[in-house]
This record gives structure tokens, C-alpha cells and sequence, in this order.
């Protein structure tokens, strides 16, 4: 290596001390630097009607459930189903009759149908409504709950959801909306908007309950967390045990352990953090869930 | 909440996850802890409204220092301060940060420094103390003359010569090198 070709060494190598220097003043110096939060306080005090998105994706889909939850149709399905045909003869519908009655009883047997969850409400408030299918019912403590039912908690209300089979209790805060799925033993939550708390009681390890946002799926076994689902993110704090959060997006999964959190968001990596301090509280998922 | 709301919270886990590196990164080029922390706290505003055009988010620690740099620069300029702007000291910054960027799994950016810490203990006794009255207690080269009891050329030359020790030590363990 000849001079000629490195007359930049001498100032290359000042970079290298000056990084050293950095680093041993900001890390070593224990310098706590107010700068970050500075410039976050600076960022949410600005009025900003042209907000700045993590991800050029113009808008969040409702959930993209066709990209997470592979169902059997008729299972927790709000598909719309066994339309007439308007050629069909009395022969063929009573022949199609039989076979749902048929397909109606095998379903019941193998499935515990549309009870599969073994849940019911308990509300504080007023105004909860369970959609099931196209119909609203004004929920109060209870509330027996069905596979299929999305729970819909307003500003100012809040509800929980016990299990009369184990000891799991989800408890849905103000402005949260929840819909509840199963499959034979498989459940699933998809949590719409708003946020959760959950302490789940050890599930079977082939089936565990699992929670689907709009950017993650979190599957518990046993455990004690928050999770919320924002206009552009998703937010996990552990209590207790470990959660696997995945995105689909991507095909990413972490596991994330008792007092760490993640962050699903565009732009943003999947990675378990140590609990932040303001998780304590727990500082995000005590912000109001949505609006509208 | 809104769309935004969410937004700026969503950045503030890449400030938490970025502060300390930025940091460094600035008081490399500013050798000023206040206005290492002006230039820091700005580079995290613009940061967040140019944040759309970034496309591989995977470079956001070093855009963020492109951004801090430039920040970094125009403070200098304002104050008649010199301006290290030699491509060849810009470069080498950026190889020791390079290391640190690369992903462990979440693990905190301070974790990943022990390399460096170790550098810095290996300092001979007067050579540490020298540095850390400096670098940790912010105190000027004349301060320390008072507190060492030593000259003003002998700090200077123990600041000079732990610098290029620690330097020397991090070449090796951090295994920079100049691409040619």
C-alpha cells in the first residue's frame, strides 16, 4: 500500500479518534442526553395536519384478516352463504337440505360450535355492544359469548372477558373492538382497535390463543401482557412469560420475554426491548385506543 | 388518537434506540457536550419529517448521522467554529459506527461497546484520569491543571497521547481498516 494511494490515512485515522472520543464522552461519560425527548416534545406540541407516516402505505387496512387467518369457511365466518339457486327444483333443495342438516350435525359434533370460547362478559359502563352477524346486542354482565362476536367497547366503558373453563381474563379498555374467532380448539382474537390486557392461563403448546393486529399476531401460551392496536402500529408489553410476536408482513417473529416490549410498525424493526420506563405505567398503552 | 400521534410514538422507540449512538456520533464532530445536544435534539426533528423518504430502513442509524452532520456543520459555521469537514475524518467516524450498527437482535446499542470500554481501562493510571475528568466530567484542559496539578502542556499531552492509545486499541479489536 503505497502513500500515493492513501493520502487520506492520517485524516481517516483522526475519524477513528474522534468516533472513540464520541463514544467514550456520551457512553462511558453516562451522559444522559434530554435531547431525544426534547425533540419528541417538540415534534407532538407541533400541529401537524399533514402527518408524517412511518410507511408510504396509504392507510391501514381494517385488519387484512385474509392474510392472517386461514379459517374454514362456516367457522366464525360472516361470509355470506346459501343463496338459492333460482333453476333449483324442490328435489335438489330438500337433497341440499339433508346435507346441511347432515354437514350442520358432523360440524356440531366435532366442534363445541359457536360456544367453543366458554366465555362470558363482564361490563363496566354503559353501551357495549357484541356485533354477531348483522345483529347489535347490548351486552351487560353475563353476556355469553360466541365465536364470531366482535365485542365493541366505547369511550368511557370498558369490559372483561372471563373464561368459565380456565382462569384467562382479557380485559378490553375504553374505545376497544375485539372479535372472536375459533376453529375446533384453535381461538383467535383479532383485536381491531384499542388495547388489551391479558393473563392468559397455560394454553396446549399446539394451540396456542393467538392475537392478530393489523401488523402483528401474538401467540400466548401462558402469560401476562398488554397489547395494543394503533392506527399504524401494534404495541406488546410482557408482564410475565413470553409472547411470540409475529408479522406477517414480512415473515418475521421474535419472542418477546417478561418486561420487554415490541413494537410492530412500517419501517421499524421487530426486536424486543428491555421495558422502558414509561412502560411501567404502562405509559402507550394508557393512551386512549382510537378514534374512529 | 391520531394518525401522527401514533407516528411520533412509533419514533420515539427509534430516538430511544438511536440517542446514544447520535450522541457520540456528534460530540466526535463538535467536541461541545451543550451544542452536541442542540445539534442531536434537531437531527431527531428533521429526522422525523424527512422520515418517508427513507427507503431502507435498515440505514436509518447512518442517514440519521448524515442528517446529524449536516446539522452539525451549520451550528459550527455559525459560531466560527472549524468545521471538520475532511472527507478522509468523516470516513474514518463512520467505520467505527458501522461496527456498532450492525444488528444483534434488539440488544441495547451501549451493550455493544464493551470493546471500547475495555479500550479505555487498559489506559495507563495517569492517561485514564486524564480522560476522564475530560470526556466524563466535562472539564477543560485548564480545569484539570488544577485539579492534577500538573501543566497546561502535560494535560494536553496525556489527552493527546490516551486518544491515540484508545484509538490504536479500537483499530485492532474493531479491526478497521481503510478500503484500498
Amino acid at each position: 500500500m503505497a502513500d500515493n494511494q492513501t493520502p487520506s490515512s492520517p485524516s481517516r485515522r483522526e475519524g477513528w479518534a474522534r468516533a472513540c472520543e464520541g463514544l467514550l464522552a456520551s457512553h462511558f461519560g453516562r451522559r444522559t442526553s434530554p435531547a431525544g425527548a426534547k425533540a419528541l416534545a417538540q415534534l407532538r406540541a407541533a400541529d401537524q395536519p399533514n402527518s408524517v407516516r412511518l410507511s408510504d402505505r396509504e392507510g391501514t387496512t381494517p385488519l387484512g384478516a385474509a392474510n392472517l387467518i386461514r379459517f374454514p369457511q362456516g367457522v366464525g365466518s360472516e361470509n355470506e352463504s346459501g343463496r338459492s339457486d333460482r333453476g333449483a327444483n324442490w328435489t335438489w333443495l330438500a337433497l341440499a337440505a339433508c346435507c346441511a342438516l347432515i354437514a350442520v350435525g358432523v360440524l356440531f359434533l366435532a366442534v363445541p360450535p359457536l360456544d367453543a370460547w366458554q366465555a362470558s362478559l363482564s361490563i363496566q359502563g354503559t353501551d357495549v355492544v357484541v356485533e354477531r352477524g348483522s345483529q347489535n346486542f347490548a351486552a351487560a354482565t353475563g353476556f355469553r359469548l360466541r365465536a364470531g362476536d366482535t365485542i365493541q367497547v366505547p369511550r368511557g366503558a370498558a369490559a372483561t372477558i372471563r373464561f368459565r373453563r380456565e382462569s384467562t381474563q382479557i380485559d378490553l379498555a375504553e374505545s376497544s373492538a375485539l372479535k372472536l374467532m375459533a376453529a375446533g380448539n384453535r381461538r383467535r382474537l383479532e383485536l381491531h382497535r384499542g388495547r388489551i390486557e391479558v393473563v392468559a392461563a397455560p394454553q396446549p403448546p399446539a394451540h396456542p390463543l393467538v392475537f392478530v393486529t393489523p401488523e402483528a399476531e401474538a401467540r400466548v401460551i401462558g402469560t401476562h401482557f398488554f397489547l395494543a392496536a394503533r392506527q399504524t402500529s401494534t404495541w406488546l408489553a410482557v408482564i410475565d412469560g413470553t409472547v411470540e410476536l409475529a408479522r406477517p408482513a414480512d415473515k418475521t417473529a421474535i419472542k418477546v420475554g417478561p418486561r420487554h416490549y415490541a413494537v410492530a410498525a412500517p419501517g421499524l424493526e421487530l426486536a424486543a426491548q428491555p421495558e422502558h420506563q414509561r412502560w411501567q405505567t404502562p405509559y402507550y398503552l394508557a393512551r386512549p385506543g382510537k378514534s374512529g | 388518537m391520531n394518525r401522527a400521534m401514533d407516528s411520533v410514538d412509533v419514533y420515539e422507540v427509534l430516538v430511544q434506540q438511536h440517542q446514544s449512538m447520535l450522541l457520540a456520533y456528534v460530540l466526535g464532530i463538535v467536541r461541545d457536550p451543550t451544542l452536541a445536544e442542540d445539534v442531536v435534539q434537531e437531527a431527531f426533528v428533521i429526522g422525523y419529517r424527512k422520515l418517508a423518504t427513507l427507503e431502507k430502513k435498515e440505514a436509518f442509524a447512518a442517514w440519521l448521522r448524515t442528517i446529524a452532520r449536516h446539522v452539525a456543520f451549520s451550528q459550527l459555521k455559525k459560531r466560527n467554529r472549524e468545521i471538520p469537514s475532511d472527507q478522509g475524518i468523516l470516513e474514518g467516524m463512520e467505520d467505527v459506527f458501522r461496527v456498532f450498527d450492525q444488528p444483534r437482535g434488539g440488544e441495547p446499542w451501549e451493550a455493544r461497546l464493551t470493546i471500547v470500554e475495555e479500550c479505555f481501562q487498559r489506559l495507563p493510571d495517569k492517561l485514564r484520569e486524564v480522560c476522564r475528568l475530560h470526556y466524563f466530567e466535562d472539564q477543560s484542559t485548564r480545569q484539570i491543571t488544577d485539579v492534577l496539578r500538573i501543566g497546561l502542556d502535560a494535560v494536553k499531552k496525556r489527552l493527546e497521547r490516551a486518544r491515540d492509545a484508545i484509538r490504536d486499541c479500537a483499530e485492532k479489536r474493531l479491526k478497521l481498516e481503510e478500503p484500498w
